[in-house]
C-alpha cells in the first residue's frame, strides 16, 4: 500500500505543478484557462525534442553529467517554452476578451485549448511517442570486461526512398565479455559509440517529482510574498482597478502570472511524460482537467490551496481504487479512476464551493 | 443521383438531431442563463437508455418499442438532469460550467467502462432495427421516415419551449436568468425554476439521443465526446443565445459546413477541428448575439416585412 | 404589531454590521430608517427580507417567527422591497417585469402553459389585468411595451415599486426610493407613497439619505450608527436629538 501512497503523492505533485498555473491565473483575472493543459503539453513536447534531438547526452563528459545536462536543458526548454506560449496566448486570445464578460472569456479559453490540441496533432501527429529515457553513452574504446547490462548502438541507414533512418541495435548482451576482438568488430561495423539504456526506476521519478515540489514551494512562496512583482500580483488579484490607480501596470502583471504558471506547468509536463514514458498532443487534456479540479478542491485562487488540492487528488486517485479493489474485491476499480476526480469535484462544489482553503465570496445586494 | 439523395437525406436528419440538441441547450444556456457544458452527457444517457430497452425487449412490436424506447430515453435523461441539477444549480457561472462538464465526462467514462455485454463498452453497441429493415433498397424510405419523425420532434420541442417561455413559469425563469437575487426577493424560487428548465432541456436531449441511436444503428462513446458539446455550443452561439427557432438555421449551417468540408480539398478539410473552435471564438468576440440574438425567426420576418423597402 | 425585530445582530467574520437592533412596526405605519453611511441600514433590510440570516436575534412577522426564512419565502409571506441600485429585468418589457411577479404564490401550471389549456388563458388575462392596473396607477400605463432601460430614472424607480406591489405585500421596504429625483419628483413621490399606503393597506419602512424627504413623510424614525440603534422617535424628536446630530456631524470629519 505504501507503494500506492507514494505513487499518489508523486502524481499529486504533478497535479500541484499544473494546478498552480490555473489558480494563479484565476486569482488574477478570474478566468479558468482551459488551455493550461496545452501549455503543459507544449512544454512536454519541447522537452521531448530537447532530449531526443539535441544529443546532449552524447557529450564526452564524465557520467552522469551528460544525462543530467540533457534533462536540465529539457526542463528549462519546457518551462520557458511553455511560459512563452502562455504569454503569447494571453496577448492574442485573452486580452481582447477581457472586457467581454466571463462567459465569453471561458468559451474563448475552451476554443484556444482545442485549437492548440489540433495544431499539435497536425504538427506532430496524433500517435503517442515514446519519451526518451536516459542513456549513458560511452566510446567503444572504453568498454572492457564483463558487460553488466545490454549495450546498444545507433545505426544510420538510407532507405530505398532516400530517407535516412536511425535504427537502434543491441550490440552487446548483459554478461557478455567485451575484449579487443569485440571492440574491433564493433569498430568495423561502424559503431564509434554505444550506450546503456537506463530505465528510470519508479522510485527515481517519484522521488524527483516530490523533491521538485518541495523545492519549488518555498521558491514560489518567496516570489509571491517577498518580491515586488509578487505583491503586485496579489494586489491585482484583490482589486484590479485600485492596483491600476496605484500605478501598477496590470498588463505586465498578468503576463508575468501567465508566464509563471506555465513555467511551473512545463516542469510538470516533463515529469509526467518521463513517469509515463510517452507524450502525445492530447497529453494535456485529462491531467489538465484533473489539475483544475485539484485547484478547485484546494480553493481556486489560493496557491497553498493548489498544492494541497493537487496532493489530495493525486493520493485519492491512487488510494481509492486500491481500497475499492482490496476492500470490496472490485477488480475493475482502477478503470474508473478518472471518474474519481470528477466525483470529488461535484462533492466539493456542493458542500464547499470555495474549496478547502478558499474564502467565501458574498454578493452585495 | 441516388448517392446525392442519400447524402442530403443524411444531412437533413443530422441537422434535425442537432436542432433538438441545440434547442434544448439554448433553453438552458440562453433562456435560463445557466452555463451548462455537459449536454453531451444527457444525449448519451438517452441514446444508451433507448438502446438498452430495444435490445432487451425483442418481443414487443417495432413501433411500440420505438416509442417506448424514446420515452425511456427522455425519462433517464431527465432523471440525470434532476440528479445533477438539484445539487449544482446553486452554483453560478464558471463553477456551474465545470460541474456540468464533469458530469458529462462521468457519463462518458461510465459508458466506456461498462461491461461490453451490457452497454458495449468502448467498442460501442449495435442497435437493432425495429422501425424497418434497412437494406440498400429501403435506405431512402428509412431516412425519409426518420426525417419526418425528427422534424415533428423538433417542431414539438420548439413549440413546447416557446409556450413555456411566454407563460408565467417561463417569465419567472427569464427573471431568474436576468437577476437571480432580485427574483428571489420578489417571491420566485430560483432553484425551482432552474431545475425545471434543466430537466426540460435534458429530457429533449435524451429524446435526441434515442432518435440518434435508432437512426445510426450503432453507437459508441466517441459519438458523445466533448467536441460534440463544443459543436452544440457553436450552434447556439451562432443562432443566438435565447433564440429557439433560430437554432434550426444554426444547426443547418454548422452541420452542412462539417459535412461539406469532408468533400473539400484535403488542405481545408483536415483542419476543421481547428476551424470550428476558431469560428466559435471569433463569433463570441465579434458577434456574441449570433444571427438572431434573442429573437425568433417569426419576429425577424415580421420586422423585415414592416420595414420600408 | 405586524413586524418585530429583537436584538438583531449580524456579524461577518470579524466585522459587526448590525448589533442588538430592536424595531417594531404596527400595521399601517410609515417608518424611516436612517443613519450615516455604513450604519447597517441595508444589512437590516437584507435580514428582514431573508436575503441574509441574522447571527443572533429574532424577527417576527404577522405573529410568525421568520428569523430563518429564505428570501422567496419572505416575499410570499408578504414582504416586498425595492432596491438601492435598480434591479429591473432589462430584457423583459415593463409589463412583463410586473407580470413575472404576479401570482408568485401560485402558477397556471406547467401542463396548462405548454398545451395552452383554457386555464392558461384565464390566468394570463387576470395577471395582465392586474399588472396593467398597477402600472397605470403609478403613471406608467403608456410604456407597457418599452424596455426598462429606456425609461427615465424616475420612472424606473416607479416600476420597481409597481413590481413590489404585484406581490400583494403587507410590508413594503423602500431602499432609497427618492435617489436621483429632482425636488418636484420627490414631492410627487411623497404624495404617492402616502396614497399607496392607504390604497393598498401597506406598512412601509424606508431608507433614504434625503432628510427633508424622510422627515416629511415618516411618522417615526429609527436612527442607526455603526450598527447600533441610537435613537427612535418622531421627526421632531430626532431632529433635536444630540446623539443623532453627533453621529452625522462626526461622520463628516
Amino acid at each position: 500500500m505504501l507503494d500506492y501512497l507514494l505513487n499518489g503523492l508523486a502524481l499529486g505533485a504533478i497535479f500541484a505543478f499544473i494546478a498552480l498555473g490555473y489558480t494563479m491565473v484565476y486569482g488574477i483575472i478570474k478566468l479558468i484557462n482551459f488551455a493550461h493543459g496545452e501549455f503543459f503539453m507544449f512544454g512536454a513536447f519541447l522537452g521531448f525534442f530537447a532530449l531526443r534531438d539535441l544529443g546532449l547526452e552524447r557529450l564526452p563528459l564524465p557520467q552522469p553529467l551528460p544525462i543530467l545536462l540533457s534533462y536540465v536543458v529539457a526542463l528549462t526548454a519546457a518551462s520557458i517554452g511553455a511560459g512563452v506560449l502562455a504569454v503569447a496566448t494571453e496577448r492574442i486570445a485573452y486580452r481582447p476578451v477581457r472586457r467581454a464578460g466571463r462567459i465569453a472569456a471561458l468559451i474563448t479559453a475552451v476554443c484556444v485549448s482545442l485549437i492548440l490540441q489540433n495544431v499539435a496533432i497536425k504538427a506532430w501527429g496524433a500517435k503517442p511517442q515514446a519519451y526518451p529515457q536516459p542513456r549513458e553513452w560511452m566510446s567503444v574504446a572504453d568498454v572492457d570486461g564483463v558487460a553488466d547490462a545490454n549495450l546498444y548502438a545507433v545505426k544510420r541507414i538510407t532507405t530505398t526512398g532516400g530517407e535516412v533512418v536511425e535504427n537502434e541495435v543491441r550490440v552487446v548482451d548483459a554478461g557478455q565479455t567485451v575484449d579487443e576482438t569485440t571492440r574491433a568488430s564493433l569498430g568495423a561495423a561502424g559503431y564509434g559509440r554505444v550506450y546503456r539504456q537506463w530505465r528510470l526506476d519508479r522510485g527515481w521519478t517519484r522521488g524527483f517529482v516530490i523533491l521538485a515540489l518541495a523545492l519549488w514551494t518555498p521558491v514560489l512562496w518567496f516570489l509571491v510574498k517577498r518580491t515586488r512583482m509578487g505583491k503586485a500580483m496579489r494586489a491585482v488579484s484583490e482589486d484590479a482597478d485600485a492596483a491600476q490607480l496605484m500605478g501598477i501596470d496590470i498588463n505586465r502583471v498578468i503576463s508575468w502570472t501567465f508566464f509563471l504558471g506555465a513555467f511551473v506547468a512545463g516542469v510538470g509536463g516533463v515529469a509526467y511524460c518521463v513517469s509515463y514514458g510517452k507524450v502525445e498532443p492530447l497529453t494535456g487534456f485529462l491531467p489538465g482537467m484533473k489539475a483544475f479540479i485539484a485547484a478547485v478542491i484546494g480553493g481556486i485562487g489560493s496557491i497553498p490551496g493548489a498544492i494541497l488540492g493537487g496532493l489530495v487528488l493525486g493520493t485519492a486517485e491512487s488510494l481509492i481504487p486500491y481500497a475499492l479493489r482490496e476492500g470490496l474485491g472490485w477488480e475493475a476499480a482502477f478503470a474508473w479512476k478518472d471518474a474519481i476526480a470528477f466525483a470529488l469535484l461535484i462533492v466539493i462544489l456542493v458542500f464547499k464551493p470555495t474549496g478547502i482553503l478558499g474564502r467565501p465570496v458574498r454578493e452585495k445586494v | 443521383m441516388s448517392g446525392e439523395l442519400l447524402f442530403w437525406l443524411n444531412l437533413l436528419v443530422t441537422v434535425g438531431i442537432y436542432t433538438l440538441l441545440a434547442v434544448s441547450l439554448n433553453l438552458i444556456n440562453g433562456s435560463a442563463g445557466m452555463f451548462h457544458l455537459g449536454h453531451h452527457g444527457f444525449w448519451a444517457l438517452g441514446a444508451y437508455a433507448a438502446t438498452w430497452l430495444t435490445i432487451n425487449c425483442p418481443s414487443l412490436p417495432g413501433p411500440l418499442l420505438f416509442v417506448l424506447s424514446l420515452l425511456l430515453a427522455m425519462a433517464v435523461a431527465a432523471l440525470g438532469g434532476l440528479t445533477i441539477g438539484i445539487p449544482c444549480l446553486r452554483l453560478r457561472g464558471d463553477y456551474l460550467a465545470i460541474a456540468t462538464l464533469g458530469f458529462g465526462e462521468i457519463v462518458r467514462i461510465a459508458v466506456q467502462n461498462s461491461p461490453p455485454r451490457f452497454l458495449g463498452g468502448s467498442l460501442g453497441i449495435e442497435v437493432p432495427r425495429i422501425l424497418m429493415k434497412v437494406t440498400p433498397k429501403t435506405v431512402v424510405p428509412f431516412r425519409l421516415l426518420v426525417l419526418g419523425i425528427v422534424a415533428v420532434a423538433c417542431a414539438a420541442a420548439i413549440v413546447t419551449f416557446r409556450n413555456f417561455l411566454t407563460s408565467l413559469p417561463g417569465r419567472r425563469l427569464l427573471a431568474v436568468a436576468q437577476d437571480e437575487t432580485a427574483a428571489g426577493l420578489l417571491g420566485i424560487d430560483p432553484t425551482r425554476s432552474k431545475v425545471l428548465a434543466f430537466v426540460m432541456g435534458s429530457a429533449v436531449a435524451g429524446l435526441a439521443g434515442g432518435l440518434f441511436a435508432h437512426y445510426m444503428g450503432g453507437i459508441n462513446p466517441l459519438n458523445f465526446s466533448f467536441m460534440e458539446m463544443v459543436k452544440m455550443f457553436l450552434i447556439i452561439v451562432l443562432s443566438g443565445l435565447g433564440s429557439l427557432s433560430g437554432c434550426v438555421v444554426g444547426a443547418f449551417l454548422v452541420v452542412a459546413t462539417e459535412q461539406l468540408l469532408n468533400r473539400a480539398p484535403e488542405a481545408i478539410a483536415s483542419w476543421w477541428q481547428v476551424e470550428f473552435p476558431l469560428l466559435l471564438a471569433l463569433m463570441i468576440i465579434f458577434r456574441p448575439q449570433g444571427i438572431f440574438g434573442r429573437r425568433e425567426i417569426g419576429d425577424v420576418i415580421r420586422a423585415w416585412r414592416k420595414a420600408p423597402a | 404589531m405586524i413586524f418585530e425585530a429583537r436584538g438583531l445582530t449580524k456579524q461577518y467574520g470579524g466585522l459587526t454590521a448590525v448589533s442588538g437592533v430592536d424595531m417594531e412596526l404596527a400595521a399601517g405605519d410609515l417608518v424611516g430608517l436612517i443613519g450615516p453611511n455604513g450604519a447597517g441600514k441595508t444589512t437590516c433590510f437584507n435580514l428582514i427580507t431573508g436575503a441574509d440570516v441574522p447571527t443572533s436575534g429574532t424577527i417576527r412577522f404577522k405573529g410568525e417567527d421568520v428569523t430563518h426564512a429564505r428570501d422567496f419565502e419572505m416575499a410570499r409571506k408578504g414582504v416586498a422591497r425595492t432596491f438601492q441600485n435598480i434591479r429591473l429585468w432589462r430584457e423583459m418589457d415593463v409589463l412583463d417585469n410586473v407580470r413575472a411577479v404576479c401570482h408568485a404564490r401560485e402558477t397556471c401550471g406547467f401542463a396548462a402553459a405548454v398545451l395552452r389549456l383554457p386555464r392558461f388563458g384565464r390566468v394570463e388575462r387576470d395577471v395582465t389585468e392586474k399588472a396593467t392596473a398597477l402600472l397605470r396607477r403609478l403613471g406608467l400605463g403608456d410604456v407597457l411595451a418599452e424596455s426598462p432601460g429606456d425609461l427615465p430614472y424616475g420612472d424606473q424607480r416607479k416600476l420597481e415599486i409597481a413590481r413590489a406591489l404585484a406581490l400583494d405585500p403587507d410590508l413594503l421596504l423602500l431602499d432609497e426610493p427618492a435617489a436621483g429625483m429632482n425636488p418636484t419628483e420627490k414631492a410627487q413621490l411623497m404624495e404617492t407613497v402616502k396614497d399607496l399606503r392607504r390604497e393598498f393597506d401597506l406598512t412601509i419602512l424606508l431608507i433614504d439619505h434625503d432628510m427633508k424627504f424622510v422627515m416629511g413623510i415618516c411618522e417615526r424614525i429609527y436612527v442607526l450608527d455603526h450598527g447600533e440603534r441610537i435613537a427612535h422617535g418622531t421627526p421632531d424628536e430626532i431632529r433635536a436629538d444630540p446623539k443623532v446630530i453627533e453621529a452625522y456631524l462626526g461622520s463628516e470629519c
